[in-house]
């Protein structure tokens, strides 16, 4: 209940009290962009990146861990983001909206304008210069993956 | 088993070397074995620890990557392709994250890991990430396996997933089949155990065919030899040309064997050569041995008695029963020395000594004893005969004893100088008789010589007395004598000395006299010195006199000058005033000169004249010493005359002194001589005395007795006599020439 609660002071507060668009999830993304989803989960890593960080969570510290939750899963610590895996099951793999940004104005309005069309720079995001060099792990923005 | 070991050297050497080889070859191969077991155990290890390295190699870039898929896909390679390998990474926590089994994962890595040291070892590594030094023996699938650990460090290309909170993010794990290695060792064992067995029988063969070639075999020929020894065949001899130990054995035993063949010939030798009957018995009294001396003794047969009779059946000595030497000898272990007793022999008893000793062996044991018997027949005849002997050598001793004591009381008589008595004739006509009556005859031509000797003592005594009274005399006088020339011989030398004194002082005197005529002649020219030195006084006198003139003449011309010059300074008026008074002085100073040469004149003349009579003086004075020279060398002269006559004087009287010694030295002789002559008429006289107290002391026969009384009182009548003359004549005067005339 505590763990609750603080859950939603921290996220679910932000988000009601958010005007903005928020996170729905992939599988939202899904039903109208058939191809490009099954082509992410099928080629993207990171679409099942977050099955990795577990294996790694207990050798490491609450905040190490919190850290490892900004890139592998979609939205934390942002508004209508992931905040777990009970609450928001939908959000704990690094989706489409990762790229793209929250899709929820997106997904009402169905106009192309009230969804972001990613550029180098929103993947320089998680992949810093240093994880390039330390996993070869390029951004997927032009290698077809969708 | 144990019966050959001890029976047969070979059996011995053989298992000594069995024994020996067998330790020697198992502890190599033991050692052989264990180097083998570790060698490979420690190729193992590396082997292990190799693929561990690869294997960390291989997936640290996939892991780095966080590519799981590649890091499986390596592991199932190694199972794929190293059989007997096994694979596990733990993490921290020890729990499997891959394996090359993919059963394994997510299990505990103790569920893999049985050995509970190399449990500790892990969990060590994984906290501290110190690297176990060594490979632990596990199991794998039952089967013995080996199990290396690397630690997996948090290096900084980790800390992008596992953070930097940690050191160590877990560890590998290779486990490696071992059966291999095993089988190869055990492999190695058995060809090691054939090996060495073959080398151990190999040495065996070659120390048994070596050992019983060069010990077993000569030691028991040896040992053969020694046996026919010991069963008494001395026959036996033996060669080598070796010079170990076993030829020195051999060799020992040849000089051994002659040594014993020696002893017993020398035994033999002496047995044989023992002309005395002998015989030897064994412990039980059977003889053994007896020699043809015995033989002869005894008259039996030696064929009859060695070995089947007894010895007390033999000899059947009194001994025997009662006091068997032999029996003692055994008792006291000792040689029993003659023992005299009777063999039977021939029907009849033979006297003998027996002695013998016990023999015995090396142990002290007695296994027999010889006997000596020697045949004492001769030697106990002889002794009767010495015994009848002796007896009369007794007799005789008996009859010569009781003739010489009759001869003894004879000479203790004639000792007392009892003369009177004679020895008694028996009338056997053997040697004392003739003795008793040599003696008689000498007694009587003793008695007879005797008596004359008295009468010729008495005789001589008296003149003897007389000689010594007058010889007396003419000591004392021939002393005077002596004495006087002697005070002559004194008075002579002083004279002498007087005399060379006299000479002496008259060298002196001559002396004086030339060192007077030395003086005066020294004084002559003394004399003549002073007249030549007057002489160049009046010269030096007559020069002064006319230097004085010379002087007299420039104080007159000053004279002149002084006048001029007050002239002059009269003259110049009140200015030469000054000088005018200089001129005057200069004129009192030349008046003054003038007066002083005059007097220096008057003073020259009369020293001219003084000094002229000087030399009258000195001229006479010269003469007169002259004179006074010629003098002293006649008295000189007449001195020295005086001291060759006192010389010539000095020697006479030395002669006349010499003669007068001469004289002295001969008369001191007489007095010596004449001393000489008293002391021996004394000693003469009192000789004759006791000639006299000598013959009166022998008795001749009855009626001589008052003969000798009436001779003594007139011996003793001169000898007192004698004594008053002497003690009379003592202050008489000794220049009387009667005596001398005596004399």
């Amino acid at each position: 209940m505590r763990n609750f609660i603080v859950s939603f002071i921290i996220f679910i507060l932000p988000a009601l009290v958010w005007a903005g668009p928020v996170y729905v999830g992939s599988k939202v993304c899904q039903e109208c962009h058939e191809f490009e989803y099954k082509n992410f989960m099928r080629y993207a890593k990171k679409a099942r990146s977050y099955e990795r960080i577990l294996r790694l969570k207990k050798g490491l510290k609450r905040d190490e861990f919190q850290k490892c939750l900004q890139c592998h899963t979609t939205g934390y610590g942002r508004p209508g983001g992931f905040v777990s895996v009970e609450e928001t099951p939908d959000l704990r793999y690094p989706g489409c909206e990762v790229c793209h940004g929250p899709g929820s104005k997106h997904i009402k309005s169905q106009s192309s304008k009230d969804i972001k069309n990613p550029t180098l720079k929103d993947c320089a995001a998680c992949h810093i210069h240093e994880r390039i060099e330390a996993f070869e792990y390029r951004p997927m923005l032009y290698g077809g993956a969708h | 088993m144990l019966h050959l070991i001890r029976r047969y050297l070979r059996a011995k050497i053989l298992l000594a070397l069995i024994v020996l080889v067998t330790f020697i070859m198992g502890i190599v191969i033991y050692i052989n074995i264990h180097s083998q077991e570790r060698s490979l155990f420690k190729k193992a290890h590396e082997f292990s620890s190799d693929i561990a390295r690869l294997t960390y190699a291989g997936i640290k870039r996939p892991m780095a990557r966080g590519n799981s898929e590649m890091v499986e896909e390596q592991l199932r390679h190694i199972k794929d392709s190293m059989e007997g390998v096994e694979v596990y990474i733990c993490d921290f926590d020890k729990k499997i994250i891959y394996a090359s089994q993919p059963e394994a994962i997510n299990h505990p890595i103790s569920e893999f890991i049985f050995n509970e040291e190399a449990r500790k070892y892990l969990e060590e590594m994984l906290e501290t990430g110190h690297t176990p030094s060594m490979a632990f023996e596990e199991k794998m699938s039952k089967k013995p396996s080996l199990a290396v650990f690397l630690p997996i460090f948090n290096e900084k290309r980790c800390y992008h997933c596992h953070g930097t909170s940690r050191k160590v993010l877990g560890g590998l794990i290779v486990k490696q089949s071992i059966t291999g290695i095993y089988d190869t060792i055990n492999s190695l064992r058995n060809h090691n155990v054939l090996i060495g067995i073959g080398g151990i029988l190999g040495l065996i063969c070659l120390g048994y065919f070596f050992s019983v070639k060069w010990i077993s075999r000569p030691t028991r020929e040896l040992a053969e030899k020694t046996a026919r020894i010991a069963e008494g065949d001395f026959s036996v001899s033996t060669t080598t040309d070796r010079e170990d130990s076993i030829g020195i054995l051999i060799k020992n035993f040849n000089i051994m064997t002659k040594k014993i063949k020696d002893q017993i010939e020398y035994a033999n030798s002496l047995k044989f050569s023992i002309p005395e009957p002998f015989f030897i018995t064994d412990p039980d009294f059977t003889i053994t041995y007896m020699n043809e001396a015995l033989e002869r003794l005894i008259g039996h047969p030696r064929s009859e008695v060695e070995g089947k009779k007894k010895c007390y059946e033999i000899v059947k000595s009194d001994l025997c029963e009662a006091d068997c030497f032999f029996k003692k000898a055994v008792k006291s272990g000792g040689v029993i020395m003659g023992r005299r007793g009777n063999v039977k022999g021939d029907g009849r008893d033979i006297p003998v000594i027996i002695s013998g000793a016990p023999l015995k062996d090396s142990t002290g044991r007695i296994w027999g004893g010889f006997h000596f018997l020697r045949d004492i027949s001769m030697e106990v005849e002889a002794e009767r005969a010495i015994k009848e002997a002796a007896a009369k050598e007794e007799a005789q001793r008996i009859y010569l004893e009781r003739r010489v004591k009759k001869l003894a009381d004879l000479f203790a008589k004639i000792a007392q100088g009892d003369l009177t008595g004679r020895a008694e004739m028996e009338g056997k006509g053997d040697m004392m008789d003739k003795l008793t009556h040599h003696i008689n005859e000498m007694l009587d031509n003793i008695s007879k010589i005797i008596e004359q000797a008295k009468e010729e003592a008495l005789l001589v005594a008296e003149r003897a007395s007389e000689i010594s009274a007058n010889n007396q005399d003419l000591s004392k006088r021939t002393q005077k004598q002596a004495v006087s020339v002697e005070e002559v011989s004194a008075a002579i030398q002083e004279m002498t000395a007087i005399i060379n004194q006299n000479a002496k002082n008259t060298a002196e005197v001559n002396e004086l006299a030339r060192l007077a005529v030395n003086a005066a002649k020294e004084g002559g020219k003394i004399a003549m010195d002073a007249i030549s030195s007057m002489e160049r006084i009046e010269k030096m006198s007559n020069r002064i006199a006319e230097i004085v003139n010379l002087v007299n003449e420039i104080t007159f011309q000053t004279k002149l000058l002084s006048l001029n010059a007050s002239v002059e300074a009269a003259r110049a008026g009140e200015q030469g005033k000054g000088f005018a008074v200089i001129a005057s002085e200069i004129k009192d100073l030349a008046i003054r000169s003038t007066e002083s040469a005059q007097d220096i004149q008057s003073l020259l003349q009369e020293s001219t004249a003084k000094v002229s009579e000087g030399i009258n003086f000195v001229n006479a004075t010269s003469e007169n010493l002259q004179k006074i020279i010629n003098h002293i060398t006649k008295v000189s002269e007449l001195i020295a005359e005086i001291a060759m006559a006192s010389k010539q004087q000095t020697k006479e009287i030395e002669h006349i002194n010499e003669t007068v010694t001469e004289i002295n030295k001969v008369i001191q002789q007489n007095a010596a001589f004449v001393e000489e002559l008293t002391s021996a008429s004394e000693r003469l006289s009192n000789e004759a005395d006791v000639l006299l107290e000598l013959t009166r002391g022998f008795v001749t026969s009855e009626t001589s007795s008052t003969e000798v009384k009436e001779r003594e009182f007139l011996a003793e009548h001169l000898i007192k006599k004698a004594g008053l003359k002497e003690v009379a004549d003592s202050p008489r005067d000794l220049d009387s020439g009667e005596k001398f005339e005596e004399f």
